[in-house]
């Protein structure tokens, strides 16, 4: 008898399908996740606003599968939490619509929670649809956060089938104990996209919850089939997301010793798709820094000194200057190289190199130049007007970021006089409602 | 050839990067018998008359190009990020516009009450 078969009763859960125009992949998501064998589970769609008839086939083809539709997208935290917040189970299982489970998937990773209260997350096991490993664990490496999974694009060659402690499981199939959930929250809804998994993982550590890798529950993963990988989306969801893991679970130390150090070196070393997508991030990241601090608090940790926070934030502003800095550096080479000059002949042959230097001279003087230098005075007039506008519209560009960096600073200022008076207009409420309660 | 009143389509990025690289042509004759003969003779004679002076200048162009499509790619990532970041301003704009008015309205309530 398996160890699987040996568990029961089998507690109840909920299942937990988050879409966001995935109707490609919800029917295999869905039939399969019908044939678990598991006894006991409730099946809930979360529609997240698709504008791709995920919402109509649901309803045609899927009639008897829970559906809640949320009015907009919401992003993966917020999508997910809508559901958690409706479970009534002492587990919850988040997959993505485009995973397909075998049948005996759930048993395998729910059979160690159930064995083991410590354990409050678990991941299983991920593979591309050709078979290779896509996920058997999951590290988050600082100072910057990046992550890994082990065995990526690996063969499968029982290499991972050990069950293990890790620092995080991927939110596509991920099992979470309710009474975990109790004690130390839901997803972060400040993430819309990524990391709002290794978040979770990192706080139910903290609160001392195990997190483990179930290799006996292994999956095919379409991996991100709602986000092209190379698209300017994705990256600037991973860098935005990374850097709010960032500042809310590293400590103040790190950060600014090896954090924004190394963040510096690597900003200045991407390509410039990559790198205008991490400028995007720390803009983001700086706009709503007065919401990430206290996430950093409610989630565990001291927040840094008022001086520390200043100087990451003025770290921030600094790595943003950093992402356009090759802009800079291009238009000061531009302007050196905008005329293109004719080059004295050189011959290194002892002795005549010289004379055939003269020679050769004299020779373009009559053979070549009279034809050539016209054609290259135009080019060199085009190359100054073109370099010109180029210089104008940096000009212009560093204008708009210089403008745009004003209004972030009053926005933040209004909207930090905002909070004040509606913390203010709070408490007078309050002694309102006091005062006419009492006789 | 296109008509005054037709624009071009836009270079895709790849076929710009490949014209940045001017290239040398290479000489041939479609002479029967000599015609080899005639091209090789050309190309020697660019070799000793025309190419020592040209290529330098085209070695020179030919950065010039790449370093402008390295800018015009610079200046369209930075032009699409502060396109994001504006609809990002405009949004949290309308945001703390609306937490204003709610707030207005709570004080003016506030008021009746008092």
């Amino acid at each position: 008898m398996s160890q699987a078969a040996q568990i029961g009763p089998w507690p109840p859960v909920t299942v937990i399908v988050l879409n966001w125009n995935g109707s490609a992949y919800l029917p295999d998501c869905l039939r399969a996740l019908q044939a678990l064998d598991y006894p006991d589970y409730r099946l809930l769609v979360v529609d997240n606003a698709s504008t791709d008839g995920s919402v109509a086939l649901l309803q045609r083809e899927f009639g008897e599968v829970e559906l809640l539709c949320n009015p907009d997208n919401r992003g993966f935290a917020a999508g997910n939490n809508s559901g958690l917040r409706s479970m009534k189970t002492e587990f919850a299982v988040l997959v993505n619509p485009d995973v397909v489970v075998p049948t005996g998937w759930l048993k395998a990773l729910l059979q160690p929670m159930i064995a083991d209260e410590r354990i409050g997350i678990a991941g299983g096991k991920l593979r591309y649809p050709d078979g290779s490993l896509q996920f058997a664990g999951g590290e988050i490496h600082p100072p910057q956060a990046f992550p890994s999974h082990a065995g990526l694009a690996e063969r499968d060659a029982g290499q991972y089938d050990e069950l293990r402690d890790v620092t995080y499981v991927v939110g596509a199939g991920m099992a979470l104990r309710a009474a975990m959930l109790e004690q130390i929250g839901l997803l972060d809804e400040g993430y819309f996209l990524y990391y709002e998994d290794a978040d979770l993982c990192v706080r139910a550590r903290r609160a001392g919850f195990r997190v483990v890798y179930v290799p006996q529950a292994a999956a095919v993963h379409l991996e991100s089939s709602a986000t092209d990988r190379r698209s300017d989306f994705y990256w600037r969801q991973m860098f935005t997301s990374r850097w709010r893991f960032l500042l809310k679970h590293e400590t103040a130390a790190t950060l600014l010793n090896e954090t924004l150090p190394a963040e510096e070196a690597w900003v200045q070393s991407l390509a410039p798709q990559q790198r205008a997508a991490a400028a995007y991030a720390y803009y983001q990241t700086l706009r709503r820094l007065p919401d990430i601090w206290p996430a950093r608090v409610r989630h565990g940790l001291d927040a840094p000194a008022a001086e520390q926070q200043e100087t990451i934030e003025r770290g921030l502003v600094r790595l943003r200057a950093l992402a356009w800095q090759p802009a800079k550096s291009n238009a000061e080479q531009l302007a050196g190289r905008a005329t293109v000059e004719e080059q004295p002949f050189r011959s290194r042959l002892w002795l005549i190199g010289g004379l055939i230097a003269w020679f050769r001279e004299r020779w373009a003087d009559v053979a070549t130049r009279w034809y050539v230098r016209p054609m290259l005075a135009q080019q060199n007039e085009f190359n100054r007007q073109l370099v010109a506008r180029l210089q104008e519209q940096l000009a212009r560009l560093q204008a708009q970021e210089q403008a745009q960096a004003e209004q972030i600073a009053e926005l933040a200022e209004l909207r930090a006089q905002l909070q004040e008076a509606e913390r203010r207009l709070q408490e007078l409420e309050a002694r309102h409602a006091g005062r006419q309660g009492s006789p | 050839m296109c008509k005054a009143n037709e624009r071009e389509p836009a270079l895709p990025d790849d076929w710009l990067w490949q014209a940045a690289e001017t290239a040398e042509p290479t000489f041939s004759s479609r002479a029967p018998v000599v015609g080899r003969l005639l091209a090789a003779l050309r190309d020697g004679w660019s070799r000793i008359a025309d190419r020592p002076y040209v290529r330098p200048l085209r070695r020179q162009q030919n950065e010039l190009n790449r370093l402008i499509l390295q800018q015009m790619a610079e200046i369209d990532a930075w032009l699409l990020t502060q396109d994001r970041e504006k609809v990002a301003l405009r949004r949290e704009t309308a945001q703390l516009a609306n937490r204003a008015r709610a707030l207005s309205r709570r004080l003016e309530r506030a008021g009746e009450r008092d």
